[in-house]
């Protein structure tokens, strides 16, 4: 178990090099640099300087400089915000984003597991119906049109939340309900398919046979299989949440990190795009870690396999 | 082969609903195609005699004669001249958006460019995917683990982070390398930048089907007769992924389109005046708040864009049922 934390942790370190090197390769492939842009019309010998000053002028330098100062989590100043360090503008934003994202996760789970096992038990019944419905919104509407129609229902129409912003325990239930339902209908889902392979099998006959009842069958025996790939989904499905909640941001006004990011990607902000890359990897990595050491506590049979 | 496809074929049919997403999505796709001379030339025709953001009608348009002069213009609209004052008044059923512009060519015009991004995202992760999983699959031992480690590890990344990054690095280049015509840059981008992304399922899929292939009697027959690793790959197992990779493909065009959308509504998406499905969506949902209705401007768009999608989510479960019966992972679920 160890050995396989070990390797894990290994190779998460260099998968955050790798990362960083594409991004940082991505962001200086751009041509021009970010005191060109924009109607600041300045002297050459101001730009030189202003490069030199930001080791823009030697990109090996710069690499492993941004490097050494990544690792402590300092990525330099934003030249987009002035007087504002890129850490500053993460630390403000991204635990929003985050935040966002883990709990549209739970919600996500909460709703998709328990849909998904009854629709998988009682087939055909209203609740396996429901499922259907979730589904099929989940995969054939954009978050942005769902979360729309949840603010129309239930902030303007019917008064229980606020219409946008973040800071109190209200502001966060339809955001995060509409980012959980896409990933809500692909749990139901994939319980729901698991739950019906595993009814079928030899050990769920023989538990009813020795005369257990349906439930503790269900409970004891058959939930455990049919969770396994929803357990090993989780770790894509965080980080898609993590960054899918850009959009669900933009539609509730949610102070995160999404806008941040595709305005600093549109105007060369070479700190904050490379900063923030970093920190989600950094936080996908470890979440993906603990997903799969719950693997292998879940499922014995993979702890033995290390790779 | 062909016994195979006929089997499938045979199990298809029995599908009620993947067969009703296929034929729904056969009849929209013909409809938009017939609009196409009409949606290529109205698409960009602003009326603003009438007034913007006109409620739904099937009265004429008021500026009539745009419509003429600009279908007779168009490429392909020349020869319609004489259906024109018939489709003139469709142009009002959906209603006017915010520049005085028919909702409804648009939609049609948007239907076709969506489609062309979800088919050539689609195309570019098919061959990126099909290439990794053959090449993994027939390669076996270290390279195989080397490649499919990476394939993990790219699962687990923010992608998204890269399409932005894809989208916005590339553009003013590739804006050069196509002599400066942005509009089309913009749309090759989306294509490539969420192409360049979904082509992992695929690679996995692909690496499966090789594995198991590969083992099989005629591929060692071929290899015991001198054939070369090339020549393995493109007539003994190529012709045997087919019936998976074309499953797999059309299960990448829907999320394509999803994903185009989401691009659409950070403004990094497809540029107007063009439209997509995405990009009329989000100008829907930015033109209505709740306390002014221009209900035409959401409904018409996404009831396209919620039809279309599931109707392709339908065929394309409906025909991993018939090639692949064993792989359940279907929206419905089979039983």
């Amino acid at each position: 178990m160890m050995r396989r934390v070990l390797y894990r942790l290994g190779l998460g370190v260099v998968t955050l090099f790798c990362v960083y090197a594409l991004t940082f390769w991505m962001v200086i492939v751009v041509p021009g640099n970010p005191f060109a842009s924009g109607d600041r019309n300045m002297p050459a010998e101001v730009e030189r300087a202003l490069l030199a000053r930001y080791h823009m002028d030697d990109n090996t330098a710069y690499f492993f400089e941004y490097l050494a100062g990544a690792v402590r989590l300092d990525f330099g100043p934003s030249f987009q915000y002035r007087d504002w360090t890129c850490t500053q503008i993460i630390a403000q934003s991204l635990p929003v984003s985050v935040t966002l994202g883990l709990l549209a996760m739970l919600l996500a789970v909460l709703i998709g597991v328990p849909a998904g096992v009854y629709s998988a038990v009682r087939r055909d019944g209203w609740l396996d119906g429901a499922t259907l419905g979730l589904v099929l919104v989940g995969v054939s509407l954009p978050t942005f049109v769902i979360g729309s129609a949840l603010l129309t229902v239930f902030a303007v129409y019917l008064k229980m939340f606020p219409i946008g912003g973040w800071g109190t325990l209200m502001h966060l239930p339809l955001p995060a309900l509409t980012l959980a339902t896409p990933f809500a209908a692909y749990i139901a889902r994939l319980t729901r398919i698991g739950m019906l392979d595993v009814l079928s099998g030899d050990f769920v006959r023989t538990g009813i046979a020795k005369g257990l009842g349906r439930g503790r069958v269900i409970r004891r025996h058959a939930f455990g299989h049919a969770f396994l790939p929803v357990l090993s989904y989780l770790g894509p499905a965080a980080a898609q949440a993590m960054t899918g909640s850009f959009v669900v941001e933009k539609v509730f006004g949610v102070p995160g990190i999404g806008q941040h990011f595709v305005d600093s990607a549109l105007n060369l902000d070479r700190g904050m795009v490379l900063g923030t890359v970093f920190v989600f990897s950094a936080m996908i990595i470890v979440f993906n870690l603990v997903v799969d050491v719950v693997y292998g506590m879940v499922d014995p049979r993979i702890s033995e396999v290390v790779a | 082969m062909v016994w195979v496809s006929r089997r499938a074929w045979r199990r298809f049919r029995g599908d009620r609903l993947g067969f009703a997403g296929g034929v729904s999505l056969g009849l929209i796709g013909v409809t938009m195609i017939l609009l196409l001379p009409f949606s290529t030339s109205w698409f960009n025709v602003q009326d603003l005699h009438g007034a913007v953001r006109a409620n739904p009608t099937i009265a004429m348009p008021t500026s009539y004669d745009v419509y003429s002069v600009s279908l007779s213009e168009s490429l392909l609209g020349s020869r319609f001249v004489g259906f024109g004052s018939m489709m003139h008044s469709v142009a009002g059923v959906f209603g006017f958006d915010d520049l005085g512009r028919s909702v409804f060519f648009r939609v049609g015009l948007g239907w076709v460019i969506s489609m062309m991004i979800g088919a050539g995202a689609a195309v570019m992760a098919t061959v990126i995917g099909v290439g990794w999983g053959t090449v993994s699959g027939l390669a076996g031992g270290a390279i195989d683990q080397l490649m499919m480690r990476i394939v993990d590890i790219l699962y687990g990344l923010p992608y998204v982070l890269f399409v932005v990054l894809l989208r916005v690095v590339l553009a003013d280049p590739m804006t050069d390398w196509l002599g400066g015509r942005s509009q089309l840059a913009g749309v090759v981008l989306v294509v490539l930048a969420i192409g360049s992304v979904s082509w992992l399922t695929m690679a996995r899929v692909v690496r499966g089907q090789v594995l198991s292939l590969k083992t099989q009697g005629f591929v060692e027959a071929a290899s015991a007769n001198g054939a070369g690793s090339v020549r393995i790959m493109v007539r003994h197992i190529f012709p045997n992924v087919v019936g998976v990779v074309i499953v797999y493909a059309s299960l990448i065009v829907p999320q394509a389109i999803l994903q185009e959308s989401f691009l659409s509504f950070l403004g990094i998406g497809i540029q107007s005046p063009l439209p997509s499905l995405g990009t009329l969506a989000s100008d829907g949902v930015n033109a209505v708040n709740a306390f002014v209705g221009f209900w035409w401007l959401i409904v018409f768009p996404c009831g396209m864009l919620f039809t279309t999608l599931l109707a392709m989510n339908f065929l394309g479960d409906g025909l991993r049922d018939a090639f692949d019966p064993r792989g359940k992972c279907g929206m419905v679920g089979s039983g």
